[in-house]
């Protein structure tokens, strides 16, 4: 592959230029890019109860990526928390999900933990109210669109929470284990309020 | 353009108690990220899953390891598992999460920090997320280190109580900019 100008080592740096030619090639054979591919944002807009990334199966992906930036809710206490749809939302399964998370704030730690909720639960800390009290998490989806398998989530957080007021973190997981494809997913505060803020990135984990 | 450089997949296509990783850590890349997905085992007997490395001349390094760990389960209370409670320093007590036979699956994410630098320990943090048949959610989080200084170029995913018959590991290198 040729370069304009400096001959760069690509594999570790990003200097460097190719021809209109070489990026459609590349693209041709899945090269072009990082390994992160951002498949969509959004930021939240008035005070919807929720937010829903649907369609995933336009963007097929065995593992995704998301980031949360600056979430509250509009009352005190509503972590984020997740559910899935199997009719790409229309619905969204309110039964049967587990979950699991350790919470660390600056007075003490501690489990959180259920085998049957109603969500998957406490991505974030139960934050409120607008900046700077917000809550910061990534967490990664694994085998959503995967019919055979159960959909997983890892997640950790940071944040500081309005109603103490107090710093906490969050790191833990969650399941919906039923094997079905599920080709959407809601976000939304556990305490039922609406959303008062939040960016949202969903990612694909590029495969070969 | 983001800043994982894919350097490997590596996809599970039969049933193996071990899956080696070799000549993916290079000089290119300080720090690097592996993404385990698709876990499970071909009977219904679930495993736990370890980590080792592998050194440049292709063996697999079974001592010197010291790992923490918080395995948090869905079900009843948690535990710590670390080196000084097990007793073991053979191996990192976490890789993939516990896999069962599907769709009982697991998955993680694992940074690596400095495994080819012959002159820093090879340290590393993972996160991995599995459901099994008591039936059980398990995510854990743990810090591991391999306390040598050898240039290491591979890993391996132990498998002790059931082969597994799928599952993917990705390995990214992050980009260095200077």
């Amino acid at each position: 592959m040729s370069y304009l100008g400096t001959q760069p080592n690509d594999v570790k740096k990003n200097i460097g230029l190719y021809t209109p030619s070489e990026i459609l090639q590349l693209t041709k054979e899945g090269s072009w890019g990082g390994s992160l591919e951002l498949i969509e944002e959004q930021t939240v807009s008035g005070t919807p109860s929720s937010i829903d990334f649907i369609n995933l199966a336009n963007n097929p992906y065995d593992v995704y990526f998301m980031t949360v930036n600056s979430f509250s809710s509009a009352t005190d206490y509503g972590a984020l928390s997740l559910r899935v749809s199997t009719d790409n939302g229309s619905s969204f399964k309110t039964t049967g999900y587990q979950y699991a998370n350790q919470y660390n704030n600056a007075g003490s730690n501690g489990e959180q933990r259920s085998t049957s909720y109603s969500s998957i639960t406490n991505m974030t800390p139960p934050n409120s109210g607008a900046s700077p009290f917000a809550s910061n998490c990534y967490a990664y989806l694994y085998n959503f669109l995967d019919s055979t398998k159960y959909s997983f989530a890892t997640f950790q957080s940071t944040a500081y929470i309005s109603a103490v007021p107090e710093y906490e973190g969050y790191f833990g997981g969650g399941v919906y284990p039923v094997a079905e494809t599920h080709n959407a997913i809601r976000l939304f505060p556990q305490n039922s309020s609406n959303v008062d803020q939040g960016t949202i990135k969903l990612y694909g984990v590029k495969q070969i | 353009m983001s800043n994982l450089r894919l350097i490997n997949e590596t996809t599970v296509t039969s049933s193996v108690s071990n899956v080696n990783v070799t000549d993916v850590f290079s000089t290119d890349f300080d720090i690097y990220k592996i993404v385990g997905d698709n876990f499970s085992t071909a009977s219904t007997t679930t495993t736990e899953s370890y980590l080792r490395f592998i050194n440049s001349s292709g063996s697999v390094i079974s001592a010197d390891y010291n790992f923490a760990s918080l395995y948090m389960p869905a079900d009843t209370g948690f535990s710590d598992i670390r080196t000084d409670n097990t007793g073991d320093s053979t191996k990192i007590h976490y890789a993939s999460g516990n896999p069962d036979q599907v769709p009982d699956v697991a998955g993680c994410v694992l940074y690596i920090f400095n495994p080819y630098s012959s002159s820093s320990y090879t340290f590393n943090t993972g996160q991995q997320s599995s459901h099994y048949s008591n039936p059980r959610f398990l995510t854990s989080k743990g810090i591991g280190v391999l306390k040598q200084t050898t240039s290491i170029s591979g890993f391996q995913f132990m498998f002790p109580s059931s082969d597994v018959s799928s599952g993917t590991i990705k390995t990214y290198g992050l980009r260095v900019d200077s």
